[in-house]
């Protein structure tokens, strides 16, 4: 019954696929980016109370959601390593890092720069915003062990572990508007059925979150065919994948 | 699952438990000592304490605010809705400041019950809307001025 | 003001919001580009494995070629 997951165990398989899928994800990424912008910043009306300022929205909290997200999938693939020892769980956590380091950068900047008209202030230590820099030195931890461990199985099992430890942060940095006073307000689209955001202000975002998902996946993706053909170099397969010029 | 496996996945949501355990109860202690944040009714109540710094949320109250015709002086009435306290500041709002907004103020209050304000942060809703939508939200009464109000009631 | 004009100044607050635009493309975009040349120096190294399996493999048989033509000679040697 489970017999198709064990394909996602071979590394010819894995690389066939992301190959195939790679330039789908990265031009319907681009199409979506296009369209996202567009409307977000040229046809969606200004807010009743932050007037133009709020358009940050547009990439703030997308990359907010993928900086969790990102650490998600990072925490998962972790742990599978960890626990049934596929290296290809290892290979998925460690690409994702610098994604999701990337993501929680961008959240924390733009916040920062959105907050400082609005709010009156580039930083408070909140609690919201406090965890998510919490987030990002996770993400800068990860890849600092991984680099400061000299044999590769030993690196990749201590910072797995960090991974799984700090999933801990995500429930609180999701519910940490809701738990304290925080001078972040509360989320916009917790509720699907009615979104605190009007339609014209929503479709957008919704379209620069997709986009930053295929981002993610793309990125990944192309990551994933680098450390499979690093870690398979002597094996038959790839001789003849670079015989053929199909690398 | 191997009993190596087993064993290996119980270490592992072992660890995961305590330092979950670990977090919450570091968390629940920054909740209680290190935001130090009082609502007007709680400092009416004479719960905050004098001469220490500390922060107090509320709504601007319509028609409190008045300015300094010298300097960037300003002084407002801050409310939970049950009680008032009159926050005293100099320096500059943020573009969000008006009548009616939620705002946090960091400061010290001092004997008089008058609580002077070193920064002045405002905060806004999870609603985003075009103006015209919450025109017609306002005249229908579904959107007034207090929803700035519910910022200060997790307390 | 024209329409233009008025888009880049986003009611005042332009220099908030074309920052934050910036420094979030940029990064994404360093993102793909790092990406791009960690592969393209993986697909380089493999490319430089293939021919030094190649050369070995062309000494072997040039090897093989000389010693059968020897081996040809010293038997022609012998018989003569």
């Amino acid at each position: 019954m489970f017999k198709w997951i064990h394909k996602f165990g071979s590394p010819p398989f894995v690389y066939r696929l992301c190959r195939a899928l790679g330039p789908w994800m990265g031009w319907s990424c681009l199409a979506l980016i296009c369209v996202g912008l567009y409307l977000g910043l040229v046809q969606a009306p200004a807010d009743y109370e932050q007037g133009e300022s709020y358009r940050i929205i547009y990439i703030h909290v997308p990359a907010a959601w993928m900086s969790m997200f990102v650490y998600m999938v990072m925490a998962i693939a972790s742990f599978v390593f960890l626990v049934w020892k596929l290296k290809l769980a290892d290979l998925v956590a460690s690409a994702s890092a610098p994604i999701g380091a990337s993501f929680t950068f961008i959240a924390l900047v733009t916040g920062s720069i959105w907050g400082k008209p609005m709010w009156g202030t580039w930083w408070v230590w909140d609690a919201r915003l406090t965890s998510e820099l919490l987030l990002l030195f996770l993400y800068l931890g990860y890849i600092a062990l991984r680099g400061a461990i000299e044999t590769p199985t030993m690196a990749a099992r201590a910072a797995a572990i960090l991974a799984v430890i700090g999933v801990v942060n995500i429930p609180v940095i999701h519910y940490s508007v809701e738990w304290w006073n925080t001078l972040h307000q509360p989320a916009s689209i917790a509720k699907f059925d009615k979104p605190s955001i009007h339609i014209s202000m929503l479709i957008p975002l919704l379209l620069m979150v997709l986009a930053f998902q295929l981002l993610y996946a793309w990125n990944l993706m192309a990551k994933l065919r680098t450390g499979i053909l690093q870690r398979e170099k002597r094996a038959r397969w790839v001789a003849d994948l670079v015989e053929a010029g199909r690398v | 699952m191997t009993p190596a496996r087993k064993k290996r996945l119980m270490l592992v949501s072992l660890m995961l438990l305590v330092v979950a355990a670990a977090a919450a109860l570091t968390l629940n202690a920054f909740n209680k000592n290190i935001l130090y944040f009082f609502s007007p009714s709680q400092i009416a109540n004479g719960e905050a304490p004098v001469g220490n710094s500390f922060r107090v949320g509320g709504m601007v109250v319509d028609g409190s605010v008045e300015r300094s015709e010298t300097d960037l002086g300003i002084q407002f009435d801050l409310t939970d809705t049950a009680s008032v306290v009159t926050v005293s500041y100099t320096g500059i709002l943020p573009d969000l400041f008006r009548e009616g907004q939620g705002i946090v103020a960091i400061g010290q209050l001092d004997n008089e019950g008058l609580f002077t304000a070193d920064t002045v942060l405002a905060k806004h809703d999870e609603n985003y809307m075009p103006p015209e939508i919450a025109d017609a939200l306002k005249k229908a009464g579904k959107l007034s001025g207090d929803y700035g109000a519910k910022t200060t009631v997790a307390e | 003001m024209s329409d233009l004009q008025e888009f880049f100044a986003m009611g005042g607050y332009g220099a908030y919001v074309w920052s934050a635009y910036a420094v979030t493309f940029v990064v994404l975009l360093l993102n793909v580009l790092y990406t791009r040349s960690a592969h393209k120096r993986q697909h380089q190294e493999l490319l430089r494995d293939q021919s030094r399996r190649r050369q070995s493999q062309n000494q072997d048989q040039n090897q093989s070629q000389n010693q059968s033509v020897n081996s040809t000679a010293e038997v022609a040697g012998g018989a003569s």
